[in-house]
């Protein structure tokens, strides 16, 4: 080997060559320097060269000679051995990781400024040959920042590489494809899967409240599973629903929401917002679009990783009710007050009093109350917990994802649980170099227990659990209940909310399988053709069976006991639904700066949905709950279909990176329309302008400054298959003592229904500033629904109470500002993203001939009309309870009205109250949304916090109609207590008297029962820990992670809200929003989880 | 290929396009026109509870919220949201709509003759009979004669006025009766010359117009198709129903898979019943009040056959009270869940005797005369002394005619306790206010003679269609 320590290398030598051998060199040398050269007869060193140095060092002079004519020299003593060059190498090695110090494979090392590169192997090496001891290399992987390192032969280096928190974004799925994020035109919000695991919640879409601009996602029920509901710009449609269309994989599925859906498996979810990103949708784009893209292998990177979370849940609020004293007093204070009402005296004995208004010996008999808290009965603490495993891996031509999930939620209301099982399989393959085949298969099963939790007081838990006092326990020694039913004395027949617990089962399963196949040929450069096929099958099956069983009041002599008779069903839907999609995408440049891509596609779909239900009563017992056991009451089955056929094209533009356009057109054509109206064309235009990318543009601190604008069309296709025909329906009647069908029409036909038409506008920004550190996206928009598919409500004298029509136009405008920090870098990083948006609502035209609509929850509780909002609350202006005789003769009054009683305002001023003066009481829609998402790290340590709030939004709690209700047959909310009592005892002058007998307007929809459903929400707070790479080793692993985690662990709402949950909607549609009805409470869940990889 | 691939019918139901072809397709919906009678709007439930709990007759056993409305119904309060009057009005017209449709088919279809007579014949007299129910109910009523097959049309009608209403359903009666069958043996529940004639004779007398009344009913009697049982309590017997006495029923059969039951039945138990062989909360409705019962003549055998006053629970306690007393005349145990199969007797031969009596009596009174005769063949069943002119006994006599119309109305009472005659008997004999308003607390005045039109019929056709006075 070399050895540099000689000096005579250094000493100064001059060579002149002229014409001459190289050989000739080693002669002039040996006698400047005395040192000895050796060396074999060489081809090269008799090449003739000519040279001449001057004054330079031996060493250098031996570089210049040797190296051009590939020869090297060797000390070996003082002699100098000149020999051929052998292959001389340096070797440059290392290890490539993430963050996690976990290795990272498949990661692309180049040499800068030269052809050689390399990829890391499964263990994150790399190892690379090169002439030179050093080289600068650059280490570059998908979803990674780029990283460049100068690195020498003579050590191991490590290179860490920081994931890019916005290389997600960096292509973006759109329809039917993808593309660069900053080349978009359109509004497209997207969430990566990562950022969805965060939250501990059964489906995806809860994950991504508050985290998307524009986006309002409700978590309107707590039952286990409850897919929230999602609101993408505002409400547009009146009845055809407003749900977003999910599309999976490139596979349209419908707008159910995909509760069924494992979390664990979604890479990406990108929100379509605007017509020119949804219109190739067609006639399904009009609510938007959420796009799910799941997880795929990936080449040279075998990846095992486990994910796993326990949670307990508890209840996130308790109401305040009346203890069994205070209902007591309340409840003789009713009967009472009605039977003087009636021209009796207060302390008249039973025996002088109509039954209806005796007082039960129960009541008073202290000795035999079994003093019980029913929401401490009810609410139980519930596990929750989450797995996850997945395998993936491949190489060039094959790469493959399995992964399994299971995902169990027990409900806070005991016999109600939701356990999800999945599994998918994804494999990518190339066979041949410009053939890529594609294939999936995803398959879920859920299986549910539901509790009879929602519903009013006499058939679901919660209204039970509400209205049944604390004077009661649960079942008595003999398994009887006790329970107002049988009870007498004028009491509401509230069952005991344990009789639906214990006696009620009541299951689902579902089993669903998505799966598709899909190929790509590249026929030539930037053309490619492409075929998938897919289907997706979802079966459920209900099965509930109600157990016999007693009721009873031991200690009470009058009780009528009861048995309930045992009774069951069965109910299936299967849903069979393929698709065919054909597309052909041909991009190409003309000169340097016009870039095309465009896609041409037909596709068919069509679906066959099949139901069956069978009721059984009378079984013999309760041992047996399959339906064989009893007596059929009740057995049909039913079939429907739809189809689409749809053709549909792109082309985007781009010149310079600097001017970009984007024009979409489909045409749908549609089973569920009138045979007039078949066809509908859907055409969308966008346009972008990327200002910083122009040379003109020079302002240093704005990196990236996009303005963009869109318009198109889209359609909402939401209506029952058959809606264009008038259908018949069978009635039963008996003729001759013989049952007959009677045949009748049921629908009205209208050969001119059609999708809705959705036109939107759409203009926004994109800013990044100081770097990107400052991300600013804000846009406007105007969607304009017209042709609304409306189930109108028309004269019954019709023989139908509703018809639907295209009729009525619904505007919604909006503001939807994200705004992302890099607050602070380096070892203690903090980023926030904010966003908040508004939305105005407007209802343009309706009906016939433009009537409000008027529509009943629990009761006539809401209109919608012309020039407001969508589903306003109707009903009186509550405006506190007459004192006095005199007070309800000096005011507009019922004729039964009498102090204590409520007062409302007389708003047409006619001088009485009638129906009339029923009036705007206020609405579900919010003024804006917001989310803040705040992520800490420290070193090994990372700290996130997720709040989302709505502000605005108006709630009727009609629950309150019998837990506010004053009649005292049933139990009340907390603020009966202050009540009304008399003139000198007037309560807080808001809550009217107890009175058994309902006269006026005390349970018509009023401002009484109006609450403020605003909130603010801390949806999630989540600390981690990433284990050190040691430690790691240590253990065999090359990353883990844990992390403690509260979901929904505060929720702050206005004083006056009285319910449990303020997202709450219980006849959830456009035109009932916002009732609150005995619904299923949400909970706060805290939770610990590991995340490890193999 | 491409058009049928988005061109798809119905699977699981029939539709307007493949339908009203044939026979049979007619005959199905006939049958759907006369199953609209057993909606809970019309003789399921409303219109006996109208009849009977709107009056001195009947009052509700229990005042649940789930009940309010019809407690309401029974003390005269009722709102205009009342699901009473709601469902009154939708079913009923629901019934309209399907005579309508079935009239504005057939003329083309390619069925016999006969048949074409016949169904729309039936459907004429249904059409009438619902007619007539809601012009009693409502006064002034939308008049809709024809299948209407746009929205836009619908909204073009108003209120018809009564007289133009009672029009119709006398043309209608008209042109059904020569054409209906004079008997349906067989095929029991479709309607006869017979209904048609009685229907007939109500609407006249309800009209005053006591001469076509007279002619009417006249035409029943001489058919001799029609005879008074014997026997009071064998009336009530439902597993001889369609008896001699029955001219029009509405079918009921208990039938645990179809819902062709009897759901008035159980709902006429008392409260909290014990005694049925299952469970139930469904009664407490139509229970007898004790002006009902003191309203029985001493001897009368329809007390006992109609109502009881009281019931004995198993451990031997009786139930007495308003919680005790129950109507009795539907009595036919519902099997679980599948309902009753008591018929509800829309019209009956001792109707149409009582109806003649009246309308001679309305035309003169002639002393011991026919109508007496009629009167007296009615009690003498119920086991009663008849009533003559100048009779010794003063509870006996009936010496004017005046006497002889209060006669009428006390028998009448009786007779068709809880049948749903006894509030339109007094509205049409001009009494309901003089008779009921003061047994009513807070009285009763001439708007109340009316029920409220239904808030949701206001709402959505406000143009066209007002409230009721008294009910804004």
């Amino acid at each position: 080997k070399q050895s540099f320590g000689q000096s005579f290398l250094k000493n100064l030598v001059h060579v002149n060559l002229k014409d001459q051998k190289l050989k000739e060199a080693f002669s002039q040398l040996n006698k400047q320097t005395n040192v000895v050269f050796l060396y074999a007869d060489l081809e090269e060193l008799n090449k003739k060269v000519n040279v001449n140095m001057e004054e330079i060092p031996l060493q250098n002079a031996l570089n210049q000679l040797l190296t051009a004519h590939s020869l090297t020299y060797e000390l070996d003593g003082n002699k100098i051995l000149i020999q051929k060059t052998k292959a001389i190498r340096n070797t440059l090695k290392g290890t490539v990781v993430d963050e996690l110090q976990k290795p990272l494979p498949g990661v692309t090392v180049k040499v800068k400024g030269k052809s050689m590169v390399t990829s890391t192997n499964t263990e994150g090496e790399f190892s690379l040959t090169t002439d030179n001891i050093q080289e600068t290399l650059t280490f570059s992987y998908i979803g990674f920042i780029t990283v460049e390192k100068l690195v020498h032969s003579n050590a191991l280096s490590n290179i860490r590489m920081k994931a890019d928190e916005n290389s997600l974004d960096n292509v973006v799925v759109v329809g039917y494809g993808t593309q660069l994020k900053e080349q978009i035109t359109g509004s497209i919000a997207t969430i990566s899967g990562k950022e969805i695991q965060k939250s501990q919640v059964g489906t995806f879409t809860e994950a991504m409240a508050g985290k998307l601009p524009g986006v309002q996602i409700s978590q309107i029920t707590g039952v286990p599973g409850a897919a929230p509901s999602i609101r993408i710009r505002g409400t547009g449609s009146i009845t055809a629903g407003n749900e977003p269309l999910y599309v999976v994989d490139g596979f349209p599925l419908g707008k159910e929401a995909l509760s069924n859906f494992n979390m664990g498996d979604i890479e990406s979810v990108s929100v379509l917002k605007d017509a020119s990103s949804t219109s190739i949708y067609g006639s399904r784009g009009a609510n938007g679009v959420i796009i799910v893209t799941t997880k795929r292998g990936e080449q040279e990177r075998t990846n095992l990783t486990l994910s796993s979370y326990f949670g307990i849940q508890q209840i996130s609020k308790k109401l305040d009710l009346l203890s069994p004293d205070e209902f007591i007093d309340f409840a003789i204070e009713s009967r009472n007050n009605a039977w003087e009402y009636l021209g009796g005296k207060r302390d008249d004995p039973n025996s002088l009093r109509s039954p209806l208004y005796q007082i039960s010996p129960f009541f008073t008999d202290k000795d035999s109350w079994v003093i019980t808290n029913w929401q401490d009965e009810i609410f139980d603490i519930a596990p929750v917990r989450d797995h996850q495993l997945s395998v993936s891996g491949g190489s060039n031509t094959l790469r493959y994802l399995v992964s399994g999930g299971y995902y169990g939620q027990d409900g806070i209301i005991r016999n109600s649980d939701f356990k999800r099982y999945s599994l998918r399989t994804n494999i990518d393959a190339q066979p041949y170099k410009n053939l890529n085949v594609s294939g999936s298969i995803n398959t879920t099963i859920v299986n549910q227990k539901n509790a009879q939790d929602e519903g009013q007081f006499g058939n679901g838990i919660i209204g039970s659990m509400i209205n049944f006092p604390g004077i009661f326990g649960g079942q008595n020694a003999d398994g009887s209940y006790p329970s107002f039913r049988g009870f007498g004395y004028g009491v509401s027949e509230v069952p005991n909310p344990l009789e639906f617990i214990n006696e009620y089962n009541d299951k689902t399963k579902q089993f669903r399988t998505i799966a598709n196949l899909s190929a790509q040929l590249k026929l030539a450069k930037g053309l490619s053709v492409k075929s998938m096929i897919g289907i997706d099958y979802n079966l459920s099956q209900n099965n509930t069976f109600i157990n016999g069983y007693k009721y009873n009041v031991p200690n009470n002599p009058n009780h009528v006991s009861g048995t309930t008779i045992p009774s069951g069903s069965y109910e299936s839907l299967s849903d069979l639904n393929w698709l065919s999609e054909n597309t052909i995408n041909y991009n190409f440049k003309l000169g340097n700066n016009h870039n095309f891509e465009t896609l041409g596609g037909f596709t068919a779909q069509k679906a066959s949905i099949e139901g069956a239900g069978i009721t059984a009563t009378n079984f013999p017992n309760n041992l047996v709950p399959t339906l064989n056991a009893g007596q059929i009451t009740g057995a049909s089955t039913s079939r429907s279909e739809w189809s689409l056929l749809s053709y549909l094209a792109r082309a985007n533009y781009n010149y310079g990176d600097r001017y970009f356009a984007s024009a979409t057109i489909r045409t749908d054509g549609s089973s569920r329309f009138g045979d007039n109206k078949r066809w509908g064309i859907f055409p969308s235009l966008s346009v972008g302008w990327m200002l910083s990318n122009e040379e003109f543009f020079d302002v240093s601190w704005i990196n990236f400054l996009k303005l963009r604008s869109s318009f198109g069309l889209s359609g909402n296709n939401e209506i029952s298959n058959y809606g264009s025909i008038g259908l018949l329906s069978y009635s039963d009647y008996i003729i001759g003592g013989n049952l007959v069908s009677g045949i009748s029409p049921a629908t009205l036909s209208n050969k001119n229904l059609s999708w809705e038409r959705s036109e939107q506008f759409d203009i926004g920004v994109d800013i990044g500033l100081l770097k990107n550190r400052i991300n600013l996206v804000v846009d406007a928009y105007q969607r304009v629904n017209n042709n609304l598919l409306l189930n109108v409500s028309v004269p019954s004298i019709l023989g139908v109470s509703n018809s639907l029509q295209n009729i009525g136009k619904v505007r919604n405008r909006g503001l939807e500002i994200s705004l992302n920090t890099k607050n602070t870098t380096g070892k203690f990083s903090w980023n926030t993203e904010l966003n908040i948006s508004t939305n105005r609502n407007i209802v343009l035209a309706l009906g016939p001939k433009g009537d409000p609509i008027i529509s009943s929850s629990n009761g006539v509780s809401h209109i919608t009309e012309i020039g407001k909002p969508i589903g306003n609350f109707l009903g009186y202006i509550f405006d506190g309870v007459y004192n006095t005789v005199q007070e309800v003769n000096d005011h507009p009054h019922i004729s039964t009205d009498a102090p204590g009683d409520p007062m409302v305002r007389d708003v047409n001023g006619d001088g009485k109250i009638t129906s009339d003066d029923r009036t705007i009481l206020g609405n579900n829609q919010p003024d804006f949304i917001y989310g803040v998402n705040n992520n800490f790290s420290y070193g090994s340590f990372d700290l996130g916090i997720m709040i989302q709030g709505v502000q605005g939004a108006d709630i009727m709690n009609l629950g309150m109609r019998q837990s506010m209700s004053m009649t005292g047959r049933t139990n009340n909310l907390g603020i009966a207590r202050d009540r009304w009592r008399s003139a000198e005892q007037p309560g807080n002058g808001s809550v009217f008297k107890a009175i058994t007998d309902v006269r006026g307007v005390r349970r018509d929809a009023s401002s009484f029962y109006m609450q403020d459903g605003s909130f603010l929400r801390v949806r999630n707070i989540t600390l981690g820990y990433n284990f050190t790479s040691s430690l790691t080793k240590k253990l065999g692993l090359s990353a883990a992670r844990i992390y403690a985690a509260a979901q929904n662990p505060f929720t702050f709402t206005n004083k006056n809200y009285l319910g449990y949950n303020p997202e709450v909607s219980s006849y959830h549609n456009a035109l009932t929003p916002g009732v609150d009805y005995f619904n299923y409470p949400l909970s706060k869940t805290y939770s610990l989880g590991l995340n490890i990889t193999f | 290929c491409k058009k049928d691939f988005i061109a798809l019918n119905p699977i699981s139901n029939a539709n307007e396009e493949n339908f009203y072809k044939t026979e049979d397709d007619f005959t199905n919906a006939i049958y759907g026109a006369y199953s609209s009678l057993k909606s809970n709007g019309i003789y399921n439930d409303y219109m006996q509870l109208v009849g009977d709990l709107r009056s001195d007759n009947t009052e509700m056993g229990s005042t649940a919220s789930s009940r309010f409305a019809f407690y309401e119904l029974s003390q005269f309060q009722v709102q205009q949201t009342s699901e009473i009057v709601e469902s009154i009005w939708k079913d009923h017209y629901v019934g309209i709509r399907r005579a309508n449709t079935i009239l504005s088919r057939i003329n083309d279809a390619g069925i016999s003759q006969n048949s074409k007579n016949r169904i729309t014949a039936e459907s004429q007299f249904l059409r009438a009979l619902y007619y007539f129910n809601l012009v009693r109910v409502f006064g002034n009523v939308p008049l809709v004669t024809k299948s209407i097959q746009t929205i836009e049309e619908s909204y073009t009608y108003g209120r018809t006025d009564v007289k133009t209403v009672y029009n119709q359903i006398i043309e209608d009666l008209l042109n059904a009766a020569p054409a209906l069958p004079l008997t349906v043996k067989g095929e029991e529940g479709r309607a006869t010359q017979g209904a048609a004639n009685a229907l007939l004779g109500k609407v006249y007398l309800t009209l005053h117009d006591y001469q076509n009344a007279k002619t009417s009913l006249e035409k029943v009697i001489s058919s001799k198709q029609y005879d008074i049982l014997p026997d009071y309590s064998s009336l009530w017997n439902a597993d001889a129903k369609n008896h001699k006495e029955s001219i029009f029923e509405v079918q009921f059969k208990t039938n645990l898979t179809a819902s062709t039951g009897s759901q008035f039945t159980e709902r006429y138990t008392p409260y909290l019943f014990p005694n049925l062989p299952y469970s139930s909360t469904a009664g407490g409705y139509n229970i007898p009040r004790e002006d009902l019962i003191n309203a029985y003549e001493a001897t009368d055998l329809r007390k006992n056959a109609s109502l009881k006053e009281n019931y004995t629970k198993k451990d031997g306690t009786v139930v007495r009270g308003l919680e005790g007393r129950y109507t009795y005349k539907f009595h036919d145990m519902p099997v679980k869940g599948g309902g009753a199969d008591d018929n509800w007797p829309v019209l009956r031969y001792a109707d149409v005797l009582l109806m003649y009596a009246e309308s001679l009596n309305e035309i003169s009174f002639t002393t011991d005369g026919e109508a007496f005769k009629q009167l007296n063949a009615i009690r003498k069943r119920a086991g009663l002394p008849e009533k003559t002119f100048s009779n010794a006994n003063p509870l006996l006599a009936i010496n004017s005619q005046e006497e002889f119309r209060t006669a009428i109305e006390k028998e009448r009472r009786v007779e068709f306790a809880f049948e749903g005659h006894r509030w339109f008997d007094l509205l049409r004999t001009g009494k309901a206010i003089a008779i009921l308003g003061p047994k009513i607390k807070t009285g009763l005045v001439a708007e109340q003679l009316l029920l409220p039109i239904p808030l949701s019929q206001i709402d959505v056709n406000p143009d066209n269609i007002k409230q009721n006075p008294g009910y804004q």
